[in-house]
């Protein structure tokens, strides 16, 4: 199948939105193709998940740092876009067959276990590395929850995934932060702050990494997946 | 009791109530999707096609809509799911139904038929 990649330069909160919807609407029409998308938010922006509460934020501390709040397709939590990478994809229901969500979950986080390990980072499943744990409470900041695929290296999560499902497409956004102001964004998702807190790769990498770098192994990952 | 349930290819279930058909999310959908925790309401008295989407519903990790198995009315909905959206998971054909539909038409051909003696449909 044949795959379409788009690099986009950083965008407002509301663009990003909007071409992600676009993606999505491309292949819920019938296009037979496979839409990878890597991008960046300029200004910084939260968003929330399709049916997230609003009520959920902080509006003063929103409303006194002057951010964006937009909503995305998928489902999930609240994440502050600031310094990350982001990707979006956009799939005919058919390139999984009748995989279950859990199944495309697994699979997606295969994707990004070998973009961290060109990296050098070793990360595994949640329900790997927290054995004993409760996973799946719904949670308001994204990084805050444990689902059974989201990766973690070190014992702490790293980014966040979650789909849209339409009738011929499978949608999925996710995010890695590069840089990560925990602290932030618990006061912005009213999140109390516990010791245990999710990570990032500046500090996993012993060096910084270059964007442009990081966007290639990140596109590479993704398209060995869809080719296998 | 038997009952004749018809599900569409994406999942979801119709059975007639006297005049009205209720419809619902499978279970083999339901438990793909993970735990359920919204549901949006639906617009009461829309009429809707077959295919189009009716509601909007979320799970852990996934939004997903419910389409429309046959062309239709939208009479009501469940309000025991809107409270309590895990009834989607715990109990898919019974107290989990999501709305009620007066058919007007639509291709009945593609549902799949299934006939149970309980609601035991897995």
């Amino acid at each position: 199948m044949n795959i379409e990649v788009i690099r986009d330069p950083a965008a407002d909160g509301q663009t990003n939105m909007d071409k992600d919807r676009w993606m999505f609407e491309r292949v819920e029409s019938g296009e037979n193709l496979i839409i990878l998308r890597i991008y960046a938010w300029q200004p910084r922006a939260i968003s929330l998940g399709a049916h997230q509460n609003i009520q959920d934020l902080n509006w003063d501390l929103i409303n006194e740092l002057n951010l964006t709040v937009v909503r995305r397709l998928t489902g999930g939590g609240a994440i502050l876009h600031e310094n990350e990478l982001t990707y979006s994809w956009a799939v005919p229901r058919a390139f999984f067959g009748d995989q279950s969500v859990q199944a495309t979950l697994e699979w997606s986080s295969q994707a990004l276990v070998s973009f961290y390990q060109s990296l050098g980072l070793q990360a595994q499943p949640a329900h790997q590395a927290y054995q004993n744990a409760t996973l799946g409470m719904r949670t308001v900041a994204c990084y805050a929850g444990k689902e059974r695929w989201d990766l973690v290296v070190h014992g702490r999560k790293i980014g966040g995934n979650a789909q849209r499902r339409g009738r011929r497409a499978i949608f999925q956004h996710g995010s890695i932060p590069l840089y990560l102001d925990w602290e932030l964004i618990c006061s912005l998702t009213l999140t109390p702050l516990t010791p245990e807190s999710p990570t990032c790769l500046s500090e996993l990498l012993p060096t910084p990494l270059d964007r442009g770098y990081l966007e290639q192994k990140l596109e590479e990952s993704w398209r060995r997946s869809f080719q296998k | 009791m038997s009952r004749v349930i018809k599900f569409t290819q994406n999942g979801e279930w119709i059975e007639s109530q006297g005049k009205v058909r209720r419809v619902g999310l499978s279970l083999q959908n339901a438990q793909e999707l993970g735990e359920v925790t919204f549901i949006s309401e639906a617009s009461l008295g829309k009429s809707v096609k077959q295919g189009e989407p009716i509601l909007s519903l979320e799970a852990s990790k996934a939004a997903f809509d419910l389409y429309a198995p046959l062309d239709g009315i939208i009479l009501g909905m469940n309000p025991a799911v809107l409270n309590n959206p895990g009834l989607l998971n715990s109990d898919p054909y019974g107290q989990g139904w999501l709305i009620e539909l007066e058919v007007t038409g639509g291709d009945e051909s593609v549902l799949q038929v299934v006939t149970v003696e309980d609601t035991t449909i897995t």
